[in-house]
């Protein structure tokens, strides 16, 4: 696969992966996803298309191969373009490839932190860290993918950066 | 974390940083809310009723109540705080756990709040007030503990951020204010004839619009109908109008212009003399006072601590004649409507680099090769699509067998086809150029300038140490291009307007890096 992380040799410090189970989490999701429109696809099968030219079924038939594509090669994609790392003074979270973003906050700006772990990352052994800021553009951060221990970990790291910057 | 026993000792204030719960009578309250809820419910009460089944209606309340209960029970039981030695932290969720961390330092202020039956059964709803923009539901909240452990847990938070802005005062060694000191005085003010000239470059075809809409709205405001043909020339027919006019269509062309112009101009007239009168700009001990209005007179003040960045902008032609305008990007915002604090609706450069030395500012603009441009490449991202969409709907059209719609009027074919989405692209690719060559940015160490457009040029004063957080954003042409967008997260104001647009890759990446190192 022709992806590789964008401009590694920029950053200062190396960009961390996620853990592998957060590859799982994006694969349930997908496949997900891909269930609730293959279920829609096939009632307008079944109530709309009947009778239609087309060989029947042709509409879940055609959706069924988009969702394998999907669940087989997207999150494989997806989890590459994620990287993180909480080196020096700042949190830097990397993903995306089409659309990259590269976000860094420096640890004294955060507000307050959350570790959090929904149902199907529990499932898959990850938890996420949500980093929240005071500015109005992108004010929430969200890493996801951490091992929990590690989550929580990088969570008292910034903690205890956290200074009174106001008098 | 949540799983040990919390038992709630009837006013614990120690806070030694065991998990607390929330007052078990938060349940009852939760059945409470339910009152209103349960008007979802009389539907199916009548249809019980009316089945004849009525003796259910009792078992099926009960029912109803019991469920609530027990999931209103599971959440409490998932649910616990803790309060350390400087910070707050809070877990919940039964399906999905959060555990938020919120420090002492970051705790603007803790807001207590009781409803009625709150009231009547002691307790207190407790929100942690932080800087982060998030709306209200993201905010930290006890909803509910005791109101004693309530008021505890504020003071204790409050004696912690005593302590600290203290420590922080005499590290810095900052003078205490002087007592002759905390006299305001003036920085700026608006005469009566720059405030007409300003209201001048207000100016605004507003009141056409207003007018326009009264009319849609209500037909018969006039006893006529203005947008009927016949009516207006019956009257100039009638007054003998009609032949002056047709003698004399240029002049009459220039008068409905010199008309529009000054009613254009009145309407910003009175708007600036309605808001800006009187305008006057103290220097307060804390930060800037600043006092204006007509009809409503206003009184703002402006601390500095709270000033983000400072926003001067101009028009083309305000721009021509040396007239600009300042804003503070603040934590509050200004009105309703305005997000950025007006310090100078009309002012020389030099008197806002007076206003901005108050607070610390520098418009230093340095030399031009001081300067960052974006990527050019980015010119000609719109005309190329244009000319290619223009290309693609227009040629298979002169292809059609029967391209009346087309050839009625292109008559020379397919040099036209070209030509026209030609032409839009070539307007694109001038604005395209306009907007590149005025968009550029510089870092002076300590303040972040970003200069962008033509038509209203801005020019934004940001120093590093506001900046929240740094987005490096590229899509698939930017990515074609090498370069990429850097978006900062700064507090209060509008958002999104703290852009670099389209910087070199290298050139993005060492400003960010310079722009953290400068935090």
């Amino acid at each position: 696969m022709d992806i590789e992380p964008v401009a590694p040799e920029k950053a200062d410090t190396e960009l961390q992966p996620l853990e592998q189970g957060y590859l799982r989490v994006l694969r349930i999701e997908w496949a997900i996803t891909m269930a609730v429109l293959l279920a829609i696809a096939a009632a307008v099968d079944l109530l709309v298309l009947r009778g239609n030219a087309l060989p029947w079924g042709w509409l879940s038939g055609a959706v069924l191969l988009l969702s394998l594509w999907a669940v087989l090669t997207l999150p494989a994609r997806q989890f590459l373009t994620w990287g993180h790392s909480e080196e020096g003074d700042a949190l830097r979270v990397v993903h995306g490839y089409m659309f990259h973003t590269d976000t860094v906050v420096p640890f004294v700006r955060v507000q307050h932190i959350d570790v959090g772990q929904g149902p199907i990352e529990r499932l898959c052994g990850v938890s996420h860290l949500v980093v929240h800021t005071a500015g109005t553009h992108n004010s929430i951060v969200t890493l996801p993918g951490l091992d929990p221990v590690r989550a929580t970990e990088i969570r008292d790291s910034i903690r205890a950066r956290i200074q009174t910057d106001f008098a | 974390m949540t799983d040990s026993e919390g038992v709630i000792a009837p006013v614990d204030t120690a806070f030694t940083g065991h998990p607390r719960r929330l007052h078990p009578l938060t349940l009852l309250l939760a059945v409470v809310k339910l009152g209103p809820r349960t008007l979802n419910f009389l539907p199916a009460i009548l249809a019980l009723g009316v089945t004849g089944q009525a003796r259910l209606i009792v078992p099926a309340l009960g029912l109803f109540l019991l469920v609530t209960l027990i999931f209103s029970w599971i959440a409490w039981t998932r649910f616990s705080w803790t309060v350390d030695s400087d910070d707050v932290s809070i877990a919940s969720g039964v399906i999905s756990r959060k555990h938020r961390t919120i420090p002492f330092d970051r705790i603007q202020d803790v807001t207590i709040e009781q409803g009625v039956i709150a009231r009547a059964l002691g307790l207190a709803k407790v929100g942690f007030e932080t800087g982060s923009a998030a709306g209200d539901e993201d905010e930290a909240k006890l909803d509910s503990i005791a109101l004693a452990e309530a008021e505890a847990l504020r003071a204790h938070v409050r004696a912690h951020r005593a302590v600290n802005s203290a420590a922080v005062l005499t590290a810095s060694g900052e003078p205490a204010p002087n007592a002759a000191e905390s006299q305001d005085r003036p920085v700026f003010m608006m005469t009566m004839p720059r405030l007409l000239l300003a209201g001048l470059f207000n100016f605004s075809l507003a009141v056409f619009a207003v007018l326009f809409g009264l009319l849609q709205t209500f037909d018969d405001v006039l006893p006529f109908d203005p947008f009927d043909a016949d009516f207006w020339i019956g009257i100039t027919r009638s007054t003998g109008l009609a032949d002056w006019m047709d003698a004399h269509r240029w002049l009459a062309a220039v008068g409905g212009f010199v008309m529009l112009l000054l009613l254009g101009g009145a309407t910003g007239i009175v708007r600036t003399v309605m808001r800006d009168y009187g305008f006057r700009l103290d220097r307060s001990e804390r930060g800037f006072r600043r006092r204006r209005g007509l009809a409503t007179k206003t009184d703002v003040a402006i601390p500095i601590a709270r000033v983000q960045a400072a926003i001067i902008s101009t028009g083309i032609i305000r721009r021509l004649l040396g007239w600009y305008e300042l804003r503070l990007q603040s934590l509050a915002s200004d009105g309703k409507n305005e997000s950025d604090h007006l310090v100078a609706p009309l002012a020389r450069l030099d008197e806002l680099d007076a206003i901005l030395a108050e607070i610390g500012f520098v418009r230093d603009v340095g030399t031009e090769e001081q300067w960052q441009r974006g990527h050019p490449g980015t010119i000609m991202v719109a005309p190329a699509v244009i000319f290619l969409i223009g290309a693609i709907t227009l040629i298979p059209a002169m292809l059609m067998p029967d391209a009346t719609i087309l050839s009625d009027w292109i008559t020379p074919g397919a040099g036209l086809v070209l030509g026209l989405p030609l032409l839009v692209a070539t307007i694109a690719a001038l604005l395209g150029w306009l907007g590149w060559k005025s968009h550029c940015w510089r870092f002076d160490g300590r303040q972040l300038h970003i200069r962008r457009g033509w038509l209203s040029p801005t020019h934004i004063i940001l120093p590093a140490r506001n900046i929240q957080s740094a987005d490096l954003t590229l899509g698939p042409v930017l990515r074609r291009l090498a370069a990429a967008n850097l978006h900062f997260g700064v507090p209060g104001g509008s958002g999104g307007q703290h852009v670099v647009h389209a910087a070199p890759m290298d050139e993005a990446y060492r400003l960010r890096a310079a722009l953290m190192g400068a935090i």
